[in-house]
């Protein structure tokens, strides 16, 4: 009976053997056995045929967004001296959030990636955004901040999220300590106010609540194939900062310079541009 | 069959072990019998923070201890002391290293029933109101992060979370846990509350004419300051100042209406919580009267019913011996809430 192999390929091959030749009435543990067997063979045989039948799925493509950060063209670098507006200029911290991101079809369709956030920083590369069906993308919206209701943080907050949520406690910190709510974007670093060419005050520039909300769109012409997901967007800090006079005005966490506040985010909508690849 | 016992025995040993009680819970869910007063409704208890007795000592040994400040200097009961109606009697309280913020630091008082916390109303829910003690410069100024750290290091706090939480302190167990703690904080037990409850002894004339008047049309101080908590929880330009270096609200709406309004603070135990106003720039119960019976500086955000009153001296009399009938000296000696 094992004629026809040997191992796990023997076994299936004597089954049928069986199945064929030994079906006798004093074998009739084994005969139940390879009924079964059968039985499933068959089953899983049908359904694989039934399977081409169904309309195929549509094609999906995962989403990446990825932010070059840069200063007036250079690349971003938190041990170099910048001049911006004509004051020296040294960053540390330059952090994010985007949310409500949507991609526009030619026809104006939308596709809006529900409760996504991104906490983009410097490092932190190319980021999932979620799965868009393939084709052509005209059109990318997303705000630089984070929604009103999750601003609110009267149901979930940033100590009850999963770590792994963008919104949970971040450090450096992206909430405030003396409101609830979040830092939509904060750049911190230090500005020559003596204009000795050394920076040294601190610069904080961190905006929060929900006036502060930033909505940006791009013309993207993106063509969304199986592995062509990722898009690419550039961060000019110099451009965020254009026509604040930095060796004055450097500090705003809304509240105590709401103007300056006000002219850091009316800012961001040049400061965000999309690489076309 | 040879193997028979075999697998008999497997199974019988499969079914007991599966009758076997699982591994007890570290968590004492045992619940805290917090005491309504009456006429005081039970307060809003956030479904993720059910009261434990667990979570209210554990928030208690928290709000005392100086470990959640950054030099391990000063405690949340540094500022918030319990013979003061968990107050302050300075204007502003220094945090670490002596630092001064600007405002005056509130009574915890029924702070369970406060719909927005801080005196601008920037904090949403009690649950997250610790952050802004602990974290701000110029009080505590620990980061949530460090904090969770040295008590996850301490060798006591730890069972403590897990008694009261199942998990380690997190910054949601942290927070909560001291929200647990200010949620038994209720007062309603002063003279005026027992008159209220059929003991009209409890207050003497004056009092009670220094309530007809507070209540009534003359001095209108209940449309702001009523109910069980003496608060509408509303936000009101008192007309404190033609110029606000705070601009209270405002702070937190960014609209130009907002500015120098702020919280309407609950009046119980208001004799004990001197300095008054957002600043603590009133030193005396006295400053108040004559502040509001002035009818307060010009300022376009002024509460319509900030205006001059006319008060006699004995009305202004009568009116600060009614709020002393509001202090509740059960609440200020209370051991369950004192230092253990």
């Amino acid at each position: 009976m094992a004629a026809f192999g040997a191992g796990s390929v023997s076994f299936h091959y004597e089954s049928v053997f069986y199945l064929k030749l030994n079906f006798k009435p004093n074998n009739m543990r084994s005969s139940k056995f390879l009924l079964l067997a059968l039985f499933i063979l068959t089953t899983v045989a049908f359904s694989a045929c039934n399977k081409d039948d169904q309309p195929t799925p549509e094609e999906k493509v995962m989403a990446g967004f990825e932010f070059d950060y840069v200063v007036d063209g250079e690349a971003y670098d938190t041990s170099k001296v910048y001049t911006i507006n004509g004051t020296a200029v040294k960053f540390t911290i330059a952090n994010f959030y985007v949310g409500g991101i949507t991609f526009l079809s030619e026809e104006g369709v939308p596709t809006k990636i529900e409760d996504k956030y991104l906490l983009v920083t410097p490092g932190s590369g190319m980021q999932e955004v979620g799965e868009l069906a393939t084709g052509h993308y005209h059109m990318a919206q997303f705000f630089i901040g984070v929604d009103p209701v999750a601003n609110s943080q009267t149901e979930e907050d940033f100590t009850s999220r999963d770590a792994s949520d963008p919104l949970s406690l971040q450090f450096p910190t992206m909430h405030w300590s003396w409101n609830n709510g979040y830092k939509f974007i904060r750049v911190d670093g230090k500005v020559d106010t003596d204009a000795d060419g050394v920076p040294d005050a601190v610069m904080s520039f961190h905006l929060g609540n929900d006036d502060m909300l930033k909505n940006l769109e791009f013309i993207i012409h993106k063509d969304a194939d199986p592995g062509q997901g990722d898009m690419h967007f550039e961060f000019d800090l110099a451009k965020a900062l254009e026509g604040i006079n930095l060796s004055q005005d450097y500090f705003t966490h809304v509240d105590d310079f709401p103007e300056l506040a006000t002219k850091f985010r009316d800012n961001l909508a040049t400061a965000f541009t999309y690489k076309h690849q | 069959m040879k193997h028979a016992p075999f697998y008999l025995f497997l199974l019988i040993a499969f079914l007991l072990s599966a009758c076997q009680p699982e591994k007890a819970s570290p968590m004492d869910e045992t619940p805290f019998a917090l005491e309504v007063p009456a006429g005081f409704p039970y307060p809003d208890i956030p479904e993720d923070n059910a009261l434990t007795a667990a979570r209210v000592a554990l928030g208690k040994r928290l709000f005392y201890d100086p470990i959640l400040s950054q030099d391990s200097s000063i405690s949340c009961a540094g500022c918030h002391r319990q013979a003061l109606a968990f107050a302050d009697d300075v204007p502003v309280s220094p945090g670490v290293k002596g630092r001064l913020g600007f405002r005056n630091a509130p009574t915890l008082a029924n702070v369970a029933y406060l719909e927005r916390l801080n005196k601008d109303g920037g904090v949403a829910k009690l649950g997250l109101q610790p952050v802004v003690p602990i974290e701000d410069h110029n009080e505590m100024d620990l980061l949530l992060q460090e904090a969770v750290r040295r008590l996850n290091a301490h060798p006591g706090y730890p069972d403590d979370f897990l008694r009261a939480y199942g998990k380690e302190a997190t910054p949601f167990t942290l927070t909560r846990a001291l929200a647990s703690f200010m949620r038994t904080l209720i007062s309603g037990n002063s003279r005026y509350d027992r008159y209220i409850n059929e003991d009209e002894t409890s207050m003497n004339e004056l009092e009670k004419t220094g309530m007809a008047l507070f209540f009534g049309e003359k001095a209108e101080c209940g449309n702001c300051h009523h109910g069980f908590n003496f608060t509408d929880n509303s936000f009101r330009n008192n007309g404190l100042y033609a110029t606000y270096q705070d601009p209270g609200r405002q702070r937190i709406t960014l609209d130009a209406e907002d500015i120098g309004k702020f919280r309407v603070p609950t009046l119980r135990n208001i004799a004990l919580t001197a300095p008054y106003m957002h600043d603590g720039s009133l030193p005396t119960l006295e400053a108040v009267i004559e502040h509001y019976d002035s009818g307060g500086s010009a300022h376009p955000n002024k509460d319509t019913l900030i205006h001059p009153l006319h008060l006699s001296e004995a009305e202004k009399r009568s009116l600060i011996a009614f709020l002393g009938a509001l202090t509740d000296s059960t609440f200020i000696t209370n051991p369950a809430f004192e230092k253990e």
